[in-house]
């Protein structure tokens, strides 16, 4: 872009890179030969932002059709914003430089709670009404997808729709919806009420809500007749033939992630049952090695990065993991390549292949036990036991690892005291397997024990219980602290506090909004960043407005309670959530979908995994 | 172990628009990348962590623009330099383009001068502006070793200004050489208060004999 207009802002912001565009590999097309502008814009910095493989994914598949551009777009640093505003300079996009308000479609990606006031701020930035009831017909169409989508409730009166589920096709399809009625000339609520009609897309607005005096939500419907009452996810089913971005933007600056990315497959066999992904993302739906490795070689050839990440959810439960392997071998060695195989199973295969696989360079290993006790693990439907633990640890010392960390949550449902001393238990045990092995002299060891807290998170098994209150979480931690003692365990917690905000946003309904932007208003935003979050500042919007925060986060929901997501269907279904949380109350594990089918609803909407043989 | 046979392959490239906002640890990453786009025969280094010889001649500072800039790196073939600087061209950023490629004619060490163009707003004429480096020119030059006033007057080689719209244009010819480089950021600086914005564009790189670093 031309940055003529902010030359003299950029010689006094941190990271000046962050906002001129103009990288290796930027897409500029001739905005006068397009119909629809579209501005990507994601609520984190620029480093952030440009890492995100999704993101690239969606502009690809929009990119492909010549009527369309779809920009970039990323929530400048408070130094650049603060310039910004002094001058009366609006957000604008990267490629062309052009204000974001004046585009066709700005569209969001909401990856986690405490971007939403980045979202609304960046809204405000660009000269946006935030609020869609004071948007008219001369104001862009606001959209946003994106894991947080799937409770799109608290975002509710900021957005006008939401792409529910991954939006390869589904986001094209509403683009085109868009052209046909912008040459038209028709309005936006008539674009709207066609909209809803596309599968995946939830367009609040035309959909009413009452509460009850307890609270709770009351009834949930949509305004008019031909407006579906539940909104179902869209997802690709065949992985190899999915438009996949080989060619995009190279950084000048250094970013997050600043490597090639590999998205091996979709899904996840496990059912843990904290985990939100895990539930969302299914079914399982793997790429092919063939394809694997002709993308990382386009992309090896087109970036020319160093190292390859290879993404899921879990990597070692790829099913053809050792051939993707083997073929990547084969010439990434002789290029200097490093391969890197993030989000391991603590009991997966753990063998040569995978250690030459990995990067030589780093001596550590990362698992996510999660929980101290075999009890607990039960109860989380971990499906990990002690001995697999200490063998995949026994593994990692055997190949030279001196550094393992472990990832662990606190807060969890059902917890006592004793699952946390259990943490430090398990922790010890690993440090006295390190010292009763054969090693080279002088060579100590380090466990971390990174300790998060539990947020409960919709359409998971428990997405019904309430989160600790922030001083349980606090002593729980402090008790963890206590019963560390060696000094080779090296113990991280996470903010208590930032946790509470998460749940409140993970299981709010659309009563936040009006939280979100007094939020806004009085300057909150980076809420994930530790320069920005203020607890205490929060609080003074919550009560502002006159919400109690408590009554989201802590509060244990009623299994028939209307809850405020229940308008969207993720594919699993809600009789399978509910089954799967009385199993964790009663300390009963389901095994992974190769094991058994455990008919979480996918069975007839894709699944492969339970076709090829598990019970159903 | 056998010696590898390798040649170094000298590139000459522009640094300038929004590329000016790169620091010289990510321009090094941003040319190392685009080298290996370019898929020349690339030398690597032989030891446990192998990477790319790449030496650039003398790095701008961020927020300047350089139209002349220089960086050698080892390949394992010697490679037609057109070809070379094809290849890579059709890679590098747009703001990095690729002036030519050949094999050196000078060391790095034998850089002696460089010339800038340093556009800043200000009230001063040129007359004003000249006659401020007629004599002395003290400034207060930082090392990573200490800070000191120095008269910096002896390493400036020519300096003139004239009038543009908002201010003035300066142009200067500085020592680089690597034992007594000056930092063209001293002459905004010695102008302190009286210039409210700059912008220095470096135009060429000189060795000893005055002619352009080949």
């Amino acid at each position: 872009m031309n940055t003529d207009r902010i030359k003299h802002i950029l010689a006094e912001v941190e990271k000046p890179g962050r906002y001129t565009g103009g990288e290796y590999g930027e897409l500029i097309k001739d905005k006068n030969a397009v119909d629809v502008r579209m501005a990507f814009c994601f609520p984190d910095t620029y480093e952030i932002g440009m890492s995100n493989l999704g993101v690239k994914i969606l502009r690809e598949c929009l990119n492909a059709k010549p009527w369309l551009w779809c920009e970039r777009c990323y929530a400048p640093w408070d130094d650049m914003e603060k310039k910004m505003r002094a001058e009366c300079i609006p957000l604008y996009a990267l490629e062309s430089g052009d204000d974001i308000k004046d585009f066709d479609i700005v569209a969001f990606t909401l990856q986690y709670e405490l971007c939403y006031t980045n979202t609304v701020n960046m809204l405000n930035l660009a000269g946006i009404p935030i609020y869609a009831a004071d948007r008219d017909d001369s104001h862009p169409l606001i959209i946003a997808g994106g894991a947080c989508a799937y409770n799109p409730e608290p975002m509710a009166d900021f957005i006008d729709i939401f792409s529910i589920g991954e939006g390869e096709y589904a986001l094209v399809e509403l683009a085109e919806l868009y052209r046909k009625y912008k040459a038209e000339g028709k309005s936006k609520a008539e674009l709207l009420r066609a909209a809803a009609k596309i599968k995946g897309m939830y367009v609040p607005s035309l959909y009413e809500v009452s509460y009850g005096d307890d609270g709770k939500i009351a009834s949930f419907a949509p305004k008019y007749e031909d407006v579906p009452a539940v909104v179902e996810k869209t997802f690709i089913t065949d992985m190899d033939n999915v438009p996949f971005p080989t060619f995009h933007e190279m950084p000048y600056i250094d970013t997050v992630h600043d490597r090639m990315v590999l998205e091996v497959f979709r899904g996840c066999i496990r059912g843990c049952r904290f985990c939100q992904a895990g539930m969302i993302c299914r079914p399982v739906r793997e790429k092919s090695p063939e394809v694997l490795d002709r993308q990382a070689k386009e992309l090896y050839k087109n970036t020319g990065y160093n190292e390859i990440s290879m993404c899921s959810l879990s990597i070692s439960d790829y099913s053809r993991l050792t051939e993707l392997l083997e073929k990547l071998l084969e010439w990434t060695e002789k290029e200097h390549i490093n391969l890197s195989l993030p989000s391991m199973r603590i009991d997966s295969f753990y063998g040569e292949l995978m250690e030459k696989a990995m990067n030589v360079r780093q001596s550590g290993l990362t698992f996510a036990p999660e929980a101290g006790t075999q009890r607990l693990r039960d109860v989380i439907n971990k499906n990990i036991n002690k001995e697999e633990i200490m063998a995949g640890c026994a593994a990692a010392f055997d190949r030279g690892r001196t550094a393992l960390k472990l990832y662990f949550m606190n807060g969890l449902p059902t917890e006592t005291d004793d699952d946390i001393r259990g943490i430090a238990t398990l922790a010890q045990e690993i440090v006295d397997l390190y010292y009763s092995k054969k090693r080279a002299k002088g060579k100590g060891v380090t466990v971390t024990v990174s300790v998060s807290c539990f947020v409960p998170k919709p359409f998971t098994p428990f997405q019904w219980m309430g989160q600790d209150r922030i001083e349980e979480l606090k002593r729980k931690q402090l008790l963890l602290k206590e019963c560390i003692t060696t000094r080779k365990i090296v113990y991280n917690y996470h903010d208590s506090q930032v946790s509470f905000l998460e749940a409140v946003f993970a299981r709010g309904d659309r009563r936040l909004s009006a939280a979100i932007a007094e939020a806004v208003r009085i300057g909150q935003r980076f809420d994930s960043w530790d320069e920005f979050f203020s607890f205490d500042n929060w609080m003074r919007v919550f009560e502002t407005v006159g919400i109690d925060p408590e009554f989201y986060a802590n509060r244990s929901f009623d299994f028939d309670e209307l809850l405020p997501w229940d308008h969207i269907d993720c594919g699993v279904s809600k009789e399978f959530l509910v089954r799967e949380a009385k199993n964790a109350l009663a300390e009963t594990t389901t095994p992974d979908c190769r094991t058994r089918c455990s008919g979480c609803g996918m069975q007839n909407k894709g699944c492969t995994i339970c076709k090829k043989g598990g019970e159903n | 172990m056998q010696a590898i046979q390798k040649y170094t392959l000298r590139v000459f490239w522009q640094k300038k628009g929004n590329a000016r906002y790169t620091s010289h640890l990510d321009t090094q990453r941003t040319v190392t990348r685009a080298l290996v786009r370019s898929g020349l025969p690339l030398y690597y280094s032989q030891g446990y962590n192998p990477h790319l010889k790449l030496v650039f001649a003398l790095p701008v500072s961020l927020y300047q623009d350089a139209l002349y800039d220089v960086f050698d790196v080892d390949i394992l073939e010697k490679v037609d330099p057109a070809v070379a600087a094809a290849q890579l061209g059709a890679v590098m950023p747009p703001d990095m383009p690729v002036l030519k490629a050949a094999y050196p004619v000078k060391k790095f060490k034998e850089l002696a001068f460089a010339s800038y163009e340093i556009s800043i707003r200000t009230a001063l004429s040129p007359e004003e502006l000249q006659s401020r480096f007629a004599g002395e020119v003290v400034v207060e030059k930082k090392s990573k070793k200490k800070c000191a006033f120095t008269d910096i007057s002896p390493m400036i080689k020519e300096l003139s200004a004239e009038g543009t719209e908002d201010g003035a244009l300066i142009k200067c010819t500085l020592s680089a050489s690597p034992d007594n480089y000056l930092n063209p950021k001293y002459i905004t600086e010695f102008l302190g208060e009286d210039i409210s914005f700059s912008h220095t564009v470096r135009t060429m790189l000189f060795d000893e004999d005055g002619k352009p670093l080949e």
